[in-house]
């Protein structure tokens, strides 16, 4: 009975304990606090990240790996063709302006990426080693090498998490190498749909899609120009109203190691 | 044992919250919760809760709330059931599981997850009921447990 009693008063300790902390949290006096936990633990959440990463990667050849990364530059260098089109179209022009924008990059390496089972599953979200001590601001749109993986969601003082390009809340607009319009939307589990895009539109497999660079009305909003990936089926009904197509990214999310923040 | 135990609570404290989302820091309270039975155990689930959500960028306080409060029903069926069983933590781990995951990652495929986690659930329980053989059988309440 005794034991019994002792129980029931240590579980309500808890409960307030956990009650109060909770309140505290949302009123934001444990920021410092956070932001010590996190700046203590990081090392070790990233080495633990390191060690999965290199037993994912174990498997895959240099020659796997050489061709991937040469995927990904192709990709860049047809993209950075696009934009230069764009841009001397537009100086000929003298009408529209070239977005070309003074960006500084900041490099970030992810310490944590959950998902279900480690190497293969695809997260929904990175936690980076940048917070707000780092200038990284909530919004900012992180990219490896031309292309886009996600937009920061969450900032504390030493860490970041990171919503990426295919989660299922990942909503923006888009268009492809032909200059098609549509809006990418994240599906979870790496998957992404260029959706609403006009019947009358031509799309075609391995069109490349890009970021728009539309901004939203707080101002948030992807770069122009940035991959999103490549078109690998289309979803043309007459019935419908608009027209769909899965799009794919040349990236493999979960064997990211280093990101970059654009500021 | 209490190295051990240290061990295992930093392991899948670096784990869920670097690499998966399968809830090992729950797993390992609830197998350690059935074995031991002390108030304790209560407060081990309010600081791993809070050290939890720092890294996991949820708001602090509410893993430690979810795992005392689990772990307070399952100290309620103490009485009806023995608790301290494989089919239990089997039960419990699922349900646990289930709701944590639907709390904290609900656009996940939850209920494989939770079956998979209570599979793991059974091995800690397992693996911690081998470690602690020993030391329970000097226990009035372990020594009816495994003799």
């Amino acid at each position: 009975m005794r034991k019994k009693e002792n129980f029931f008063l240590a579980f309500f300790i808890v409960l307030i304990l956990s009650l109060f902390i909770f309140g505290l949290s949302k009123t934001g006096i444990l920021f410092p606090v956070t932001s010590i936990t996190q700046k203590l633990f990081s090392p070790f959440q990233g080495l633990t990240y390191g060690v999965f990463n290199s037993f994912e990667n174990f498997g895959t050849s240099g020659q796997v790996k050489k061709l991937e990364a040469e995927n990904i530059d192709l990709a860049s260098i047809i993209s950075d063709e696009q934009r230069l089109k764009e841009e001397n179209s537009a100086l000929l022009d003298q009408f529209k302006t070239a977005d070309v924008q003074t960006q500084s990059l900041l490099p970030a390496q992810i310490v944590g990426a959950p998902g279900f089972i480690p190497g293969f599953s695809v997260p929904e979200t990175f936690i980076i080693n940048k917070g707000t001590s780092d200038g990284v601001e909530s919004g900012d749109t992180v990219v490896y090498k031309n292309n886009l993986v996600g937009r920061v969601s969450k900032v504390e003082g030493f860490l970041s998490q990171v919503s990426l390009v295919t989660n299922s809340s990942s909503s923006f607009t888009a268009k492809t190498s032909q200059g098609v319009l549509g809006v990418i939307k994240g599906q979870g589990g790496g998957q992404m749909i260029l959706d609403n895009v006009l019947l009358s539109d031509n799309l075609s497999t391995k069109d490349l899609v890009l970021t728009n660079g539309d901004t939203n009305l707080s101002g948030g909003g992807f770069p122009p120009g940035l991959v999103v990936g490549k078109i690998v089926s289309v979803d043309k009904r007459p019935s419908d109203l608009f027209q769909r197509a899965m799009v794919t990214s040349f990236l493999d999310f979960s064997k990211l190691t280093t990101v970059f923040v654009i500021k | 044992m209490k190295y051990i135990l240290l061990i295992f609570f930093l392991l899948s404290l670096f784990l869920e919250s670097s690499v998966t989302t399968i809830p090992f820091v729950f797993i390992v309270l609830l197998s350690f919760f059935v074995l031991e039975r002390k108030e304790w155990v209560l407060f081990l689930a309010l600081i791993t809760g809070f050290f939890l959500d720092a890294i996991t960028f949820r708001p602090l306080g509410l893993s430690g709330l979810f795992f005392s409060v689990f772990l307070f029903i399952v100290f309620i069926y103490e009485r009806k059931f023995e608790i301290a069983t494989v089919p239990f933590v089997l039960t419990a781990s699922f349900i646990g599981s289930l709701f944590y995951l639907w709390i904290f990652y609900s656009k996940g495929i939850v209920v494989l997850e939770s079956v998979f986690s209570a599979i793991l659930g059974v091995l800690v329980f397992v693996l911690f009921s081998r470690l602690n053989k020993g030391a329970l059988k000097k226990d009035v309440l372990g020594s009816k447990l495994y003799e």
